[in-house]
């Protein structure tokens, strides 16, 4: 029994000693990117690395901030309201109608759903492009970046398996009792697809706050630009300045940082329930 | 009259779900919701496929080419086939390297509930990070001279400092390293829900037979994390493959196209040349090549678990 006390010890430390490591390693980039945030430019570019700045400055940011931020970050949260509303709402009535009604061609649309979740983005971008600019003039307006997000074929995949295990007598019941379908559909079924849809918009808005390709194909002034073009466009003319490019990374990283810090057990959940990459 | 019928065969469904043949008018809600996904997915799917076959540069009036976009990608176009390359590179080394460590990590992490709330965060953190936040952070730890922050550290080790991203040999593998840590948390999660998944009893019952924990781990862990492995090695290589904003933001595809991706020449054909049509062809080969990929995988991998 002592034998295995000693060696269950051995690995136990063993065990820890690598995952502190490991949590060493994830986080070092964190702890660099708050550092060289607030630090004076004299101890930025140093070697030895200075791991605890002497002085704290939050200059950086007010200056990043000023270039414009703010209508980055209202088009980001403008954007991302308008495109989750409509994700969390047209995939669970597609999801819905999809589950448990009969109509003609109910196979045929489905696969079409389905083909249109499975190709991926760069086999659109230039038809696409021709729709939303050259058809529709949506050149540099927040609604290039809106319309094409509105309808999420996987949301409505995802909704349609998980609607399709409401068993149908609780949709009975409440035809019996003289229920519309739009009732049956707000008061029943929205409410009893709470976790599936919560993970849907978690992913949906991380996914969407990080759209970099297409909002940097269809904007062209600081008008419409998101915040992570706007972010790569601010640092371009200015890798030389270290701590103003880091600062606005930053400043695109934290309402992400808040909405995980604050949703951190439904983010796990949701990954298991969807398995969604985005 | 077949309703009928139909009625007095299934009494206890018939009664109150609608009767199969007869739509309901509920249904109309799909016109709209198919209707813009009609317009904004699938019309452009087919679009670029037709585009694919014309040459077409904005000003100029399409002119219909047949497979000349496509013989010229294969041919004619070393950047093209250059990009597959680095693009298929990355997305092996990436996707294998990063299984291992996150079964590593979620193995390590499973046997010891301790902390286990505060290593799962640590560890995911990163996957909430926007794309370009890790772009340009990890441009300046990757610096080249002493003064980037990896070489630094590096320098406590005593090793030289190292050209992570302006040496072609040294670039993917370095994009490879923030694909691991940017994604890690992800997949580790996935295998963790995968671990809580199998039964104690069959560890229990191994242990009786004297089993060690490598065999546990070859014998029960590995074939019941099948499923896991299958879905996150899949969907995994799909999305390193479609890489864009890091390689973009960071290296802008150099030195001399070392790390230029397949999508970052789609739009660099697309909106910077404005060759369209051909821009569609090397789009549509990427989407046969990501088909492929996929089946070859689907099936490699179903093959090594059907026993």
């Amino acid at each position: 029994m002592t034998y295995h006390k000693t060696t269950d010890r051995f690995f136990s430390g063993l065990t820890y000693g690598l995952l502190f490591l490991g949590a060493l390693v994830m986080l070092m980039p964190f702890y660099w990117t708050l550092i060289t945030s607030v630090k004076i430019p004299a101890e930025t570019i140093t070697y030895p690395i200075i791991w605890i700045p002497s002085e704290i400055t939050f200059a950086h940011f007010a200056k990043a901030w000023h270039a414009n931020f703010p209508i980055y970050y209202r088009n980001s949260i403008l954007v991302a309201a308008l495109v989750l509303t409509s994700n969390v709402l047209t995939s669970a009535l597609a999801g819905f109608i999809f589950a448990k009604y009969e109509f003609p061609f109910k196979n045929a649309l489905f696969i079409m759903v389905l083909m249109t979740m499975m190709v991926p983005f760069a086999v659109l971008l230039i038809p696409l492009y021709f729709v939303v600019v050259q058809a529709l003039h949506l050149k540099d307006t927040l609604w290039a970046m809106i319309l094409p997000a509105l309808i999420s074929p996987f949301g409505i995949f995802l909704m349609r398996q998980f609607i399709e295990s409401i068993p149908d007598e609780l949709i009975d019941a409440m035809r019996i009792d003289g229920a519309s379908d739009m009732r049956i559909f707000s008061q029943l079924i929205l409410p009893l697809c709470k976790p599936a849809l919560s993970a849907l918009a978690i992913f949906h808005f991380i996914w969407i706050w990080n759209d970099f390709l297409w909002p940097l194909i269809v904007t062209d002034s600081d008008k419409s630009r998101t915040l992570p073009v706007g972010v790569v466009l601010f640092a371009l003319p200015r890798w030389q300045q270290f701590n103003l490019v880091v600062a606005a990374s930053v400043l695109v990283l934290l309402p992400l940082l808040i909405f995980y810090l604050i949703f951190q057990r439904q983010f796990v959940e949701g990954i298991v329930l969807t398995g969604l990459k985005y | 009259m077949i309703n009928a019928l139909r009625r007095t065969d299934q009494p206890t469904t018939a009664e109150t779900t609608p009767p199969r043949g007869k739509t309901r008018p509920f249904v109309l809600w799909l016109i709209p919701i198919l209707g813009l996904l009609f317009v904004f997915n699938l019309l452009p799917i087919f679009g670029s496929f037709v585009l694919s076959f014309f040459q077409y540069e904005m000003l100029q009036p399409l002119k219909f080419i047949g497979l000349d976009n496509y013989i010229y990608a294969f041919t004619k176009d070393p950047v093209f086939l250059r990009t597959i390359v680095n693009t298929l590179y990355y997305a092996v080394l990436s996707v294998i390297a990063g299984m291992a460590f996150s079964l590593i990590a979620a193995q390590l992490i499973f046997t010891r509930p301790r902390l286990q709330g505060f290593f799962r965060s640590a560890y995911f953190l990163p996957v909430i990070t926007p794309m370009v936040s890790i772009a340009i952070v990890w441009r300046f730890i990757l610096q080249p001279s002493r003064f980037g922050f990896l070489n630094g550290i590096l320098g406590y080790l005593n090793l030289p400092p190292q050209p992570w991203l302006t040496s072609s040999h040294l670039v993917i593998p370095s994009l490879v390293i923030i694909g691991i840590w940017s994604g890690l948390g992800y997949t580790m999660v996935l295998f963790l829900a995968g671990l809580s998944g199998i039964p104690s009893t069959f560890y229990e019952a191994a242990r009786i037979d004297g089993a060690n924990s490598w065999g546990m781990f070859w014998k029960i862990t590995w074939p019941l994390l099948s499923p896991t492995v299958l879905f996150t090695s899949v969907t995994g290589t799909i999305s390193a493959l479609q890489i864009f904003a890091i390689p973009y933001i960071m290296t802008r595809g150099g030195p001399e196209n070392a790390s230029r991706m397949v999508v970052m020449w789609i739009q660099d054909t697309g909106f910077a040349q404005f060759r369209m049509g051909y821009a569609s062809a090397i789009a549509y080969i990427f989407f046969v090549f990501i088909l492929v990929l996929t089946l070859i995988e689907l099936r490699y991998l179903r093959t090594q678990w059907s026993y």
